[in-house]
């Protein structure tokens, strides 16, 4: 009982004591601080890079999954620019041919199928009946002439590409030098085509329809002439190999003209 | 029975090493805390504790009070604040000590309550004294409870420095002796 009488004493003293100095308001000369502060200085420069360790450290977290949203985001505008850019090619190929070919383009076609035979050259496309797609409608890509429609479903048609052996195009020499020839498809890749003796074709002369047969417009490029065929005394006709404008193996997109 | 010379300056190098770690530390843990908007755990109120769980009453109650007062020193505010804080902690523990063991979870959080009650019951008193804003209900509800927690989790590290550097607490068999 006496110690804790001691105790208290001793309690009742200091906080006495601290009550004075608190009332007081006394603050302690910053000269007393001056001897630690290397240690202070020292905890705080720690601190602040533990606390900077740790703010990289969450940065680096977010970043790596801003860069993961991003690069999923960079994916999507890619795959959209492609499409776009694929859309924006298509709507060219129909201006160009608009302009240069025939006003009246129905649409454009991609083309979904090719006939694997190697003696036929036919091209399957994803528009039909239902795109007011029908029989006989020229298809060209700005190249020059591609074929024509000769089958068609309600979401599908096929086209005879110039080189397969059932097709016949009416050809006449480009710049109206006159002549009216009919190309053929000459499997695998060639036209042949037969003029009037009279027409004076050469090598290097291009080929473009003409009206016979009601089906092209005239114009459309069809091919180059690679080899005139030497005539026989009784030929009546000049046959000459032609090199086609469109490789219509390679071609992606078509457009389908209205015909005439 | 006199100490040898080399233990005793061995001791008064632990004492040296153990204050500048104090202050390192709680510099540092401040400076963390402080960004994240918590209070920082009390060191000196643990070193506090763990005096008056050692030493004789009057002696905690002195030390516990020269610690309060460098804190004040450093921490640049009032003096006798913190020093009155510590000596209500040290007394309440110094109170109870002898119900309680030498070792364990349960002992080290009832030292750390009792510290901390003490500590702030004696800061609502001179808050009272000095009809200054000093304590609000919403530090009492917020940063004491915070203050508890964090003093409590480092105290189970710290106590094993606060052990090496004053030696073991004292049993209640020493006690009762």
């Amino acid at each position: 009982m006496k110690g804790w009488r001691l105790i208290l004493a001793v309690f009742a003293g200091l906080l006495a004591l601290s009550m004075v100095l608190t009332r007081f308001q006394v603050v302690a000369p910053v000269a007393l601080r001056a001897g630690v502060a290397p240690v202070t200085r020292l905890s705080v420069t720690a601190a602040d890079n533990v606390r900077r360790a740790y703010v990289t450290l969450m940065q680096d977290r977010d970043q790596k999954a801003r860069v993961t949203q991003l690069q999923k985001e960079n994916d999507l505008l890619t795959q959209r620019n492609e499409l776009l850019s694929r859309e924006v090619g298509r709507l060219k190929q129909v201006l160009v041919i608009t302009t240069t070919q025939a006003p009246n383009a129905l649409a454009i076609a991609q083309v979904i199928g090719v006939d694997p035979s190697p003696l036929q050259a036919r091209l399957e496309l994803n528009r039909g009946a239902r795109d007011g797609v029908r029989v006989h409608m020229p298809v060209t890509v700005p190249g020059g002439l591609v074929g024509q429609v000769v089958d068609v479903a309600p979401g599908q048609a096929t086209v005879l590409a110039l080189t397969d052996p059932e097709s016949a195009v009416g050809v006449t020499l480009q710049g109206s030098r006159g002549g009216r020839g009919v190309a053929h498809g000459s499997p695998p890749d060639r036209l042949r085509a037969e003029f009037s003796r009279g027409v004076p074709i050469k090598v290097g002369d291009v080929l473009v329809t003409n009206s016979q047969g009601g089906v092209f417009p005239v114009g459309i490029p069809v091919g180059r002439v690679e080899e005139v065929l030497p005539m026989g005394p009784n030929d009546v006709h000049r046959t000459v190999i032609v090199k086609p404008a469109v490789d219509a193996g390679v071609v992606e997109d078509v457009t389908i003209l209205e015909g005439l | 029975m006199r100490r040898a010379p080399g233990r005793t300056s061995g001791r008064w190098v632990r004492l040296a090493l153990y204050l500048l770690l104090l202050v390192a530390v709680q510099g540092l843990l401040s400076r963390l805390t402080d960004g994240a908007g918590v209070p920082a755990p009390d060191l000196f109120l643990l070193t506090a504790v763990g005096l008056a769980a050692r030493v004789s009453p009057v002696a905690a109650l002195l030390a516990a009070y020269g610690l309060g007062f460098t804190q004040d020193v450093l921490g640049g505010g009032m003096l006798g604040l913190h020093a009155a804080g510590l000596t209500g902690g040290a007394l309440l523990v110094v109170w109870v000590r002898r119900y309680l063991s030498d070792a364990g979870l349960l002992q080290s959080l009832l030292g750390v309550l009792l510290g901390v009650t003490g500590q702030w019951l004696v800061f609502l008193f001179l808050t009272y004294w000095l009809r200054e804003p000093l304590v609000t209900v919403s530090m009492l509800t917020v940063v004491t409870p915070l203050v508890f927690a964090g003093t409590f989790l480092v105290s189970l590290v710290w106590e094993r420095l606060i052990a090496w550097t004053f030696g073991p607490r004292v049993t209640v068999e020493e006690q009762l002796a």
